[in-house]
């Protein structure tokens, strides 16, 4: 007795599940299909990439002094640069 | 202004005061025996040194004194910092270059003699281990450091703290590691000619500097021959071999003088690029690169330690 309620309860869940496969797949298969979405194509940058980044001239005196003479250069008169005492070397 | 001279650690030593010359002789002697000290602890050329005692025990415990601690801490933070860029365990290669006696030694030699290349196996100083409590350093085995200018920083910046009981403003420059303290009366900034590595009667720029470090590293001021190879005493760690430079001389300001020559250091290892990206979250910091032609390069910010030249008729 046993026996056969167990075979009529496996044949009841694969009826069941077989049913339930066979409806969702008509249900889905007459569903409205989704709008594909349309990714646009990668559009060609026209403009220069900038390079990367460098490090900037500093002015030195060398901006101000004449090569091969301590005097400075402006507009109207030529003077002096004055130095500081201290200094800093490389060790 | 008051200034003393002297040469200590191998390098000149320029301290700068104002005050009251009689009390300051007091400052500039205290400076002149802290210097004293720091060579004699911090010396790699004498047997007899802490650091070489230090280099000797590598592989086991070593009871420093608190100076060596400290500065051997210093460093290591340094060194993580820089992401190994700075690395004081390049004695072997400094050696092996032909720097393995002093510069002036060096210098009265006609040549240092080559020595056969040998694979270049990294120490591993990132693995030092420090027991605070008891001021003990344990190099890894095979381990030896130079700590050269990092100690000259060191001294200065102690050096700078004791003139500074003397004086308000005071500043002391161990070859190029400069600690500056207080601000020249009337003045908003120190005033410092930095020299062209080219030629050392030339400065490039006048800079001015807040409280606190600057420190200058060149490739052409500690340089020999060895056969027919120029050599020069910044080692890079990755290598084993004089650093191959874009750059003549890195300067950085820093809040302090082994931040600062560390920096300078590491710096003069990398490209243009490099020190772009590098540099990025160390937003405290300053520096100058001299390129091979003079020129000065830096970021926007670096502008800000460049003083306009005054005239005088």
């Amino acid at each position: 007795m046993q026996k056969i309620n167990k075979t009529i309860m496996h044949v009841w869940i694969s009826a069941i599940s077989l049913g339930a496969f066979v409806f969702s797949w008509v249900v889905l298969a007459h569903t409205p299909k989704p709008t594909v979405l349309v990714m646009p194509e990668p559009q060609v940058i026209q403009a220069s990439v900038p390079d990367q980044p460098g490090l900037e001239p500093i002015p030195s005196l060398n901006n101000y002094i004449k090569p091969g003479s301590s005097q400075v250069q402006t507009p109207k008169r030529s003077t002096t640069v004055v130095q500081p005492r201290l200094r800093t070397r490389g060790s | 202004m008051e200034f003393d001279e002297f040469t200590a650690m191998n390098t000149l030593i320029q301290s700068a005061a104002e005050g009251e010359p009689t009390r300051l002789q007091a400052g500039f002697e205290g400076v002149r025996q802290f210097f004293a000290d720091s060579e004699r602890r911090f010396s790699r050329f004498r047997q007899d040194s802490e650091l070489s005692r230090l280099n000797r025990a590598a592989g086991s415990w070593f009871q420093a004194s608190p100076e060596l601690f400290e500065v051997v801490q210093e460093v290591l933070d340094l060194h993580r910092l820089t992401g190994g860029l700075f690395d004081p365990s390049i004695l072997n290669a400094l050696q092996r270059a032909g720097y393995d006696r002093s510069m002036d030694e060096i210098k009265a030699l006609s040549a240092i003699p080559v020595v056969e290349p040998e694979k270049w196996v990294r120490p591993q100083f990132g693995k030092t281990q420090l027991a605070a409590k008891r001021s003990a350093i344990c190099l890894p085995k095979g381990v030896q450091i130079d700590l050269g200018g990092i100690a000259k920083g060191w001294t200065a910046a102690k050096a700078a703290a004791l003139l500074s009981y003397y004086s308000p403003a005071c500043t002391v420059n161990a070859g190029g590691d400069m600690v500056c303290v207080g601000l020249p009366q009337g003045q908003s900034a120190w005033q410092i000619s930095l020299e062209d590595p080219r030629d050392e009667q030339q400065v490039l720029a006048v800079l001015k500097i807040s409280p606190g470090a600057l420190a200058t590293t060149s490739i052409t001021r500690r340089r020999w021959m060895q056969g027919s190879q120029p050599r020069h005493h910044v080692i890079d760690p990755r290598r084993g071999q004089p650093v191959e430079s874009n750059w003549l001389s890195i300067s950085v300001y820093a809040p302090t003088a082994t931040q600062a020559e560390a920096f300078a250091k590491a710096l003069l290892m990398l490209s243009e690029a490099e020190i772009l990206a590098f540099m990025k979250p160390f937003h405290q910091l300053r520096f100058l690169a001299v390129d091979s032609t003079g020129k000065l390069w830096g970021t926007p910010q670096s502008k800000e330690i460049i003083d306009v030249p005054e005239y005088i008729q």
